[in-house]
């Protein structure tokens, strides 16, 4: 091997047990022979070594953790969103669409499920949705393959969501979808479109409002990180 | 504890018992700890980022994946909770201009702002404190990534999955962390001058 830069980035791997048998023969011959490669190893193993130092978990933090679990905060306003992940068994989900438009103004919005109701049929779910059934003020719909989270979170985070879901730029043609949505997300705040599904694909993320899916904002990992930091609360 | 034990667990808990969780919180919480510390930077704040994920964990078990190991689960909560830390902690470093938040956390202290390093002391051998100090140099990303890898144990595959990025971006961005965390501490002179070495001036500039 001959190119140092190369081979450096090998040793990160190396260290990270990410090489094969013969890629780790490669670079430990490059390093008996080089060395500044050698002390690149030298230094990434040193590093390494010591992020690998644990201090010992803090007196007290056991009980705070625990005791928070037990006592986990009620929350806030916001939006609903319901995240569609793969499992094996099929399971019916009440769709909360939301609080009903003008009942309440959107900082008295309390998100209690009891209090939510699907507000409309959703045309953009056919075909994805197996089967729905009318029950009083709820709709029941019966999904292909999902198991679901729902949170309630502040207008903060509901409008730096849109942001993320609004067109890309590079917005192209219509998006096909195929498969599941991997997010459904429904705010409640009153702000119209307030349902979205949200498509995950080769690191893309597609919007879809009712109207076809576009290439939205957002990188998937911001997206990700957004709803699954919402995911607790 | 085996995976599969981890599972039962898991459905104990989304069966009602609570106090099921506890096992896993045992098992998990040194770890967890001393990665958010890694990623925070500072004791306190570690110290109730390790509270926040575990309450996040425990809030939306159901949307636990069994195809994915509970750790590699646990981790992604964590170094998450913690990027939002420290994400809101510099918006509201920039502008004071809180949005109303009626319950808890506010009362946040300073980490130093990442980009304008602390003055440097020189130490000749490589502390833990040194290689937090450098840690916090990092931009999120590599330092969320670096920090999954090194105290989560994960593989660059399960990292790539837990943050739906390609294995390559992985290793590249693992990589350009690990050359910028020892630029770091070559030139506070934390590495000792054996390690020292124009290898690592060569290409550190990422
Ligand atoms: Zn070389």
């Amino acid at each position: 091997m001959t190119d140092c830069e190369k081979c450096r980035e090998m040793i990160s791997c190396l260290i990270d047990g990410e090489l094969s048998e013969a890629e780790q023969s490669l670079v430990r011959e490059h390093i008996a022979s080089c060395p500044e490669c050698r002390s690149v190893y030298d230094a990434f193993s040193a590093v390494s070594e010591q992020m690998h130092e644990e201090e010992p978990l803090p007196d007290g933090l056991h009980e705070k953790i625990m005791s928070g679990i037990k006592a986990r905060p009620k929350k806030k306003t916001g939006i609903v969103w319901i995240k569609y992940l793969s499992a094996a068994a099929c399971l019916a989900l009440v769709i909360f669409a939301g609080i009903k438009s003008g009942m309440l103004s959107p900082a008295e919005n309390k998100v209690d499920s009891n209090d939510l109701y699907v507000a409309e049929t959703l045309p953009v779910l056919d075909g994805r949705f197996t089967g729905q059934s009318g029950n009083g003020d709820k709709t029941t719909y019966t999904l292909a393959q999902n198991a679901k989270t729902r949170a309630a979170v502040s207008a903060e985070t509901a409008e730096k969501l849109r942001t993320l879901l609004a067109p890309a730029e590079d917005a192209h043609s219509e998006y096909v979808v195929s498969g599941e949505a991997d997010y459904a997300v429904s705010f409640d705040d009153g702000v119209e479109p307030d349902f979205v599904l949200i498509y995950i694909d080769d690191g893309r993320v597609y919007a879809d409002y009712g109207n076809g899916a576009f290439a939205a904002a957002g990188s998937a990992q911001e997206i990700r990180d957004l709803l699954d930091a919402c995911a607790g609360e | 504890m085996t995976e599969v034990s981890e599972k039962k667990i898991i459905e104990k808990v989304l069966g009602g018992d609570a106090n099921a969780f506890e096992e896993l919180v045992l098992k998990y919480e040194k770890t967890v700890y001393n990665l958010a510390l890694r990623m925070v930077g500072d004791r306190d704040d570690a110290f109730d980022m390790t509270q926040e994920a575990f309450i996040k964990a425990y809030g939306s078990l159901s949307s636990f994946r069994g195809d994915s190991k509970f750790s590699v689960w646990i981790y992604r909560i964590a170094t998450n909770v913690c990027l939002d830390f420290l994400r809101s902690k510099s918006r509201k470093q920039q502008v004071s201009l809180t949005v109303s938040d009626d319950d808890d956390e506010d009362a946040q202290l300073d980490i130093p702002d990442p980009s304008s390093a602390p003055e440097q002391q020189l130490m000749q051998k490589m502390s833990m404190q040194s290689v937090e100090e450098g840690l916090k140099t990092l931009p999120d990303k590599q330092r969320q990534i670096l920090v999954m890898r090194e105290l989560g144990g994960m593989s660059y595959a399960e990292i790539g999955a837990a943050l739906s990025l390609e294995e390559g971006t992985v290793k590249s961005r693992i990589f350009r962390a690990r050359k910028r965390l020892c630029t770091f501490l070559l030139d506070s002179g934390n590495i000792p001058d054996s390690l020292a070495s124009k290898g690592m001036k060569g290409g550190g500039e990422t």
